[in-house]
């Protein structure tokens, strides 16, 4: 079990290989990890390659990421995050099933309320922008968002201009999520940041990866699959952190 | 998820006053009506379209100030039933009367919930058809859209 008071590890870039549950999982980050792959095929799996190009500098994407992450539409009022989630189902096959559909609203409202509420800080350092109210960024704080899907799933990208999240407060958010139940719910008190929402997303896609060039840009890349192909022994999770160029 | 905002109306089903949530619970949802009702609470759950991580933390806080009330959960939408499979303190003391289980067609996609009651409920397995035949295009079997034991893991 998960202690609510447990701080993360200082970085690794120990890539994790085997077979967990999601709670495992979330143990191993909380703990400071930050590439983490459970699978079967063990280091054969090609999405562990493909980290392991990521990691030693090697310009490549995930076999799963078939969006292009150059090809994103840009939105600038947070209210416009309704629509956008109504324009993916209605125009993939994946939002046609309803289970698939309760997973990428679920997955889709916390990625953009993320993007638009908590990627800007003020000059103090605080949040720009209020979730009580609607958000209207401005151009270079749009948030980019793109999909495409094929039979096994859909890819989601969602990009901000904040660069703010940090592994830290991730592993940290974990740690709460994942703690035992009596520690939980300090969470279900908490105001904004709690990082319930970063929870939710964990738990129901396949692969979460994240890359964060701080106070520049953060790229969240997700895989949802298909619930007729969904495999709960097979995730992952890959944090990057650039340097500023 | 989309922008529909939260109403609660009250209804009566075979003679028991229901409280009908319809609509999204989010950070904007009002739960004003619930708090004002004395007695045990049922919570008609079958129109709630989504739920967001601010609404799922106003709704376990609602829990909260509601404990020691009676609570019943009634025709809970897999929406819903996601929640109280993620997270624990979703349902907190409150008993899950009902349950929306999601079957779609493999032939025409049709989608259909089926009720699932407490008879069902009260078993610690839930035993539900995985199949049966699909009424709308003759030739599919309807599926459950998901594994039955993780759809069921909240009744542990």
């Amino acid at each position: 079990m998960i202690s609510a008071k447990q701080k993360p590890q200082p970085q690794t870039d120990t890539l994790c290989v085997g077979l967990f549950s999601k709670m495992e999982a979330a143990l191993k980050i909380s703990e400071g990890i930050r590439h983490l792959h459970s699978t079967v095929l063990g280091l054969q799996d090609a999405c562990v390659v493909n980290t392991q190009q990521l990691q030693k500098g090697v310009k490549a994407q995930y076999t799963w990421e078939i969006n292009s992450f150059d090809k994103l539409d840009y939105f600038e009022n947070s209210s416009d995050r309704h629509s956008i989630i109504q324009n993916i189902i209605e125009t993939t096959q994946f939002g046609k099933t309803l289970q698939n559909r309760n997973r990428l609203q679920c997955v889709a409202e916390e990625l953009l309320t993320n993007a638009f509420y908590h990627a800007y800080k003020s000059s103090q350092g605080q949040e720009k922008y209020l979730r009580q109210n609607p958000a209207q960024l401005t151009q270079p704080e749009a948030i980019g968002i793109g999909f495409k899907e094929n039979k096994e799933g859909l890819h989601l990208v969602v990009e901000d201009h904040g660069g703010s999240l940090m592994f830290a407060n991730l592993a940290s958010c974990f740690s709460r999520c994942y703690a035992p139940k009596g520690q939980r719910e300090l969470i279900e008190q908490k105001g904004s940041g709690a990082g319930l929402g970063l929870f939710m997303i964990f738990e129901n896609v396949t692969h979460l990866h994240m890359r964060v060039s701080p106070n520049q840009r953060t790229l969240i890349s997700c895989w949802l699959s298909n619930m007729s192909s969904f495999d709960p022994d097979n995730f992952s999770f890959n944090f990057f952190e650039e340097s500023s160029k | 998820m989309i922008n529909d905002k939260l109403k609660i109306e009250k209804i009566m089903v075979d003679g028991q006053p229901q409280l009908k949530l319809k609509g999204v619970i989010d950070e904007d949802a009002s739960f004003d009506v619930i708090k004002k009702e004395n007695g045990p609470l049922y919570l008609n759950l079958s129109e709630v379209t989504g739920i967001n991580s601010l609404g799922i933390r106003n709704w376990v806080n609602l829990g909260k100030e509601l404990s020691g009330r009676e609570i019943f959960y009634i025709e809970c939408p897999p929406v819903i039933v996601r929640q109280m499979n993620m997270i624990p303190s979703f349902s907190g003391q409150a008993k899950v009367v009902s349950v929306f289980v999601p079957y779609v067609c493999d032939n025409c996609e049709t989608e259909k919930l089926v009720l699932v009651g407490q008879k069902e409920l009260s078993l610690s397995s839930p035993q539900v058809a995985e199949s049966f035949s699909c009424e709308n295009c003759k030739n599919g079997e309807m599926e459950l859209d998901g594994n039955p034991k993780q759809y069921f893991a909240f009744k542990k």
